[in-house]
């Protein structure tokens, strides 16, 4: 991941020359507005939001302050908080593994050298286009039990579609397929990796005679593995942010037996409705320490499965 | 990936067919997976359109109407009759013109300073810079919020577009991994020339870094557009919605209403499609560039 | 021109309309704030303008500045303005009395109690305004629950209309007789079979069913009783077992509403739905006064109401409580009944109205004379909270699941919805 900084060596500020110390002011200049956004809306509110979470506090008023008992409320009795964490990771335990898969097959799909395929890969990109909250407007009618075009389409092949998100069983598979719908933007990540496997590799496999499967387990999964990779720490973290489509296709407090409650859908019931804003920063905080844990062993494990190509150039 | 292969020595089995038997077959299996998976995606924006167009009549029609008829294209004024949706624009246009004008700003301005001025702690701060992106941002969503209500910034554009003028960090960082792949001889020939430092970025980096700013505004505006949860939670005005929070509270007022619902949806997808079509190019190159992060 | 003098007029420029004003006899502006249901009619909205207008006229010291909100979000829109000091003078909305005890409430029991406006209200609407005996709201309202019908399905069925006295089993009864599913015509519409049955309507109270305590603080001992198990089992029986209810896809072409359809022979509806049914019905309809449990018992009413507040940070406050006077007074409880928009929130505007004798109007004047009870969502702050999911797990595990144990479902839910709400009141 950090493989691209590689940054010049600079001494400290004492040992600078005038010149330097002129250069330097002005690079800090440069960058003022960024360590101002830094500490306005990311540091400060992260550390606000950590003391927030030993708190009790609706706005108005003066925070209470609760010690640990919003986290061991989380942990204990709030089956709340085990749904959206179920829901969340049920998701994605399905919905990851998907995705790799759908968007390397329409990377494929894309990276055929066929006439008109500029076209094709337009249209396969245009879903990713299209606002959240319109493509799941779309859905939650294409996914209406008598009216909607997907269960006529299913009955024309002799299936009763079920009740797509009135029904607790079927919710998340609707949000999987909502976002598998724009599954052409991260296709597009796939295929510059797959333009960039260098041809030989392929017509060498080919004279050895190599078939299609062969070189497609051998050849491009181990050297699209770092693109994989990195879709899939980008994908988990997009996971639990994941809150628009839920909001709209599944309702504002989950859908029925709140099977559609994404983790990030509770964080704004208990802080937005509920306005529990402690108790809100501290299901963030959660969250954050989770997805940290979780990088840091996919950022681990990269090692036995990522393959990395060292000696051919990584800038273009 | 599968026509990659050129079959310049015939071996084993497939010696039985002829090179371009071969490639025909190709070709057909090719067009017709192809065709197939492009049918499938279109089909919810075709379903779009086509329920945009219906009357009320035609949307309940058991089995469903394909192609409308008469096409109801009055759906439309009908829209920007029941809801302000003329408004609705209006607004995300503003809202997404501030946040364009604020990252070209600041991140054209960050990125040169990390791509090229040194100074003490340059890579400590480019780390952190990106280590923000590895942390949900939704973690400051509590504190942010009572931040702008304790400024009184609540029912205002102000939460929506300030932190633009402060640059995103993956803006940030793609446009300095830009600037960094320009050579450093043309600043150097500058300041021999007694250029200042501003004068180099905007003389000389700036214009040599337009693809780049176009990805810049692109991403800035699909994103501005898309975004949902903070209009959601920042505006409480109607009159101030942006046309996805319009959207949805259209769908709760008019939870009936389908063509209506689905003609809004059209005109909330146009925008960002016509964006698409003109940038293409670079937004596909551009995304190789993110792609180049792993 | 020097610098100076410019900047002295600069100066005298800025002070000039301050100076206006205070020489002027002081004009204060009252900041209203409104809320607006997505379904609520061009009229509905229209009047808040008129009343505003209408009170100006008559107030000429008082502007009123009026905001419109669409009730999603608001409360949250309320706080957030009251926690940047920039709080509404006046709003009106759906709090349950409890919330009192955030602290961002003016107390008006002494504005009351000086104008004995109180006395004018239906009890049902002193109620939901109090809490631990001093009163923070007064109401705009006044909605009672009642069942619409439509004539024209039941004299197509050869069936007699309902009458005030009929019990719960005559109600299902009728329900079944007149459900004809395959000419798609459906004994009730779909809030009996909800929560809507439980929450919304009289129908729980008739049954005897509670889901919490008067002060809304527990639902252990409320929710999971016999009475609200076999209160429930009896709604959803409505759906499963007599299959009398309007199906889903009613409701997917006309909402909650799926009277409006002309396929529903009843409803429970209120106040709140007769603007909508009087404008678009196109059948002939009446209503009549909910079921009672059996020929032993009264009919216990259901009754709600929307509520004006102040703010305790007003700057205005006696301006503002004028408005308030004003607005839950008769001339403007006159206005917006006549116009068709809001039900009086006391007997002697009906009465003037000539609605205790209209055979429509006077079903809810003779619940509202009788009410007391406050329905059970209103009874705690953190109702939506923490109860309302658990209840409707039990009905979607009934419909969706198959599952049929009402009381253990129950049972289960109630201990969820105590914990979070001893969590909620910080217990």
């Amino acid at each position: 991941m950090m493989s691209v900084i590689n940054l010049p060596k600079i001494g400290v500020w004492r040992d600078l020359s005038a010149s330097r110390r002129r250069e330097a002011l002005i690079g800090y200049l440069f960058i003022s507005p960024w360590m101002i956004g830094f500490v306005i809306f990311f540091l400060g509110p992260i550390i606000a939001s950590l003391i927030l979470s030993f708190t009790r506090w609706n706005i108005v008023g003066d925070p209470i302050w609760v010690g640990l008992d919003n986290y061991a409320t989380i942990f204990g009795e709030d089956l709340r908080f085990k749904k959206a964490v179920e829901v969340t990771l049920t998701y994605s335990i399905f919905y990851l593994p998907l995705e790799v898969a759908c968007g390397i097959g329409l990377a494929v799909l894309m990276n055929l050298k066929l006439r008109g395929i500029g076209l094709f890969r337009t249209l396969f990109y245009m879903p990713s286009v299209v606002p959240q909250v319109a493509a799941a407007l779309v859905w939650v009618w294409m996914l209406n039990q008598r009216y909607g075009v997907v269960n006529t389409l299913l009955k024309n092949v002799g299936v009763q579609g079920p009740n797509w998100l009135g029904s607790p069983s079927y919710v998340l598979p609707s949000l999987i397929i909502i976002a598998l719908w724009g599954v052409g933007g991260s296709a597009i990540i796939y295929l510059a990796g797959l333009q960039n496997i260098p041809e030989v590799l392929y017509e060498a496999a080919t004279v050895d005679g190599a078939n299609f499967l062969q070189k497609f387990f051998r050849i491009t999964l181990p050297l699209l593995s770092p693109t994989i990779f990195f879709q899939l720490v980008l994908g988990l973290i997009g996971v639990f942010q994941t809150f628009t489509p839920a909001f709209i296709a599944a309702g504002e407090t989950g859908g029925p037996l709140q099977s559609g409650l994404f983790y990030m859908l509770y964080i704004y019931n208990r802080g937005f409705i509920s306005l529990r804003m402690g108790y809100a920063s501290a299901l963030a905080w959660i969250m954050t320490a989770f997805i940290l844990v979780v990088t840091v062993l996919v950022l681990r494990s990269s090692r036995y499965w990522v393959y990395y190509e060292t000696d051919r150039s990584r800038n273009k | 990936m599968m026509a990659e292969a050129t079959f310049r020595q015939p071996t084993t089995r497939k010696a039985l067919l002829d090179e371009r038997q071969i490639e025909l077959v190709q070709k057909i299996l090719g067009y017709t997976m192809l065709i197939a998976v492009a049918a499938l995606l279109i089909l919810p924006l075709y379903w779009m359109i086509s329920t945009a167009l219906k009357s009320p009549r035609q949307m309940f029609e058991l089995p469903p109407v394909w192609v409308p008829n008469p096409l109801e294209f009055n759906n439309f004024v009908q829209v920007f009759q029941e809801v302000p949706f003329g408004r609705f624009l209006l607004n995300t246009i503003i809202i997404v013109a501030l946040n364009i004008l604020g990252e070209l700003f600041a991140v054209t301005l960050v990125a040169y300073g990390f791509a090229r001025i040194r100074f003490p702690g340059r890579s400590i701060l480019f780390l952190l810079m990106l280590s923000t992106l590895m942390i949900p941002y939704h973690v400051t969503l509590v504190p942010r919020f009572i931040l702008f209500a304790k400024l009184g910034w609540i029912n205002t554009y102000l939460p929506l577009t300030v932190p633009a003028f402060t640059g995103s960090a993956f803006l940030i960082f793609l446009v300095r991994q830009y600037m960094m792949s320009i050579p450093f001889d043309l600043d150097e020939a500058a300041y021999i020339d007694g250029a200042t430092r501003f004068g180099v970025f905007w003389r000389i980096i700036l214009p040599l870094s337009r693809p780049a700013l176009v990805l810049v505004v692109v991403f800035t505006f699909v994103g501005t557009w898309n975004d949902f949860l903070q209009p959601l939670i920042y505006l409480n005005d109607p009159n101030m919605f942006t046309v996805s929070l319009g959207l949805s509270f259209f769908q709760g007022a008019r939870e009936t209403n389908w063509n209506l619902l689905m003609a809004g949806s059209l005109l909330a997808t146009i925008p960002p499609l016509i964006l698409f079509f003109i940038a293409q190019r670079q937004l596909i190159g551009g995304i190789s560039i993110e792609g180049l992060k792993g | 021109m020097n610098k100076r003098l410019l900047l002295a007029l600069a100066l005298l420029a800025l002070l000039l309309p301050t100076v206006l004003v205070v020489a002027q006899d002081e004009v204060v502006t009252v900041t209203w704030w409104a809320t607006e249901r997505g379904r609520d009619t061009a009229a509905t909205r229209d009047m808040h303008f008129t009343l505003a207008r209408t009170f100006e006229e008559s107030h000429p010291n008082i502007r009123v500045a009026l905001s419109l909100y669409p009730s999603r979000g608001f409360a949250t829109r309320v706080l957030t303005a009251i926690a940047a000091n920039e709080g509404p003078d006046v709003f009106y909305h759906y709090f349950a009395p409890d919330i009192a005890n955030q602290g961002f409430l003016e107390d008006l029991t002494p504005y009351i109690e000086a104008s004995g406006a109180a006395n004018n209200w239906f009890p049902s609407g002193v109620n939901r305004g109090v809490y631990e005996g001093r009163t923070y709201a007064v109401p705009r309202d006044a909605a009672a629950g009642f069942v619409a019908y439509n004539k024209d399905l039941f004299d197509a069925a050869g069936v007699a209309y309902p009458e005030e006295g009929w019990t719960i089993a005559d109600f299902r009864a009728l329900a079944n007789q007149l459900t004809n599913r395959d000419a798609d015509i459906y004994g009730v519409g779909a809030i009996v079979g909800g929560e809507g049955c439980m929450l919304w309507s009289p129908f729980s109270f008739n049954l005897g069913a509670e889901i919490t305590s008067p002060d809304g603080r527990d639902v252990v001992g409320y929710m999971d009783t016999p009475e609200t198990a076999a209160a429930m089992t009896w709604c959803l029986e409505l759906v499963t077992e007599d299959q009398v209810t309007a199906p889903v896809e009613l409701q997917d072409q006309f909402g909650e509403l799926v009277f409006l359809s002309g396929n529903v022979a009843m409803q429970s509806i209120s106040d709140w739905e007769l603007a909508a049914i009087t404008e678009q019905a196109d059948f002939n309809w009446a209503v009549v006064a909910p079921p009672r449990f059996d020929e032993n018992t009264e009919v216990i009413p259901w009754t709600d109401s929307y509520m004006y507040y102040m703010w305790n940070g007003s700057k205005h406050k006696d301006a503002a409580w004028q408005l308030m006077e004003w607005l839950s007074g008769p001339e403007a409880q006159r206005i917006a009944a006549e116009a068709g928009v809001w039900t009086p929130n006391g007997p002697a505007v009906y009465q003037e109205l000539g609605w205790d004798t209209d055979p429509i109007r006077s079903v809810s004047y003779n619940q509202l004379i009788n009410s007391e009870r406050v329905p059970n969502y209103l009874r705690s702050q953190y109702f939506w909270d923490c109860v309302a999911g658990p209840l409707s797990d039990a009905r979607v595990r009934w419909i969706e699941g198959g599952e049929r144990d009402v009381a253990a479902m129950l049972a289960e839910g109630a201990v969820q919805a105590q914990a979070c709400l001893d969590d909620n009141y910080g217990n």
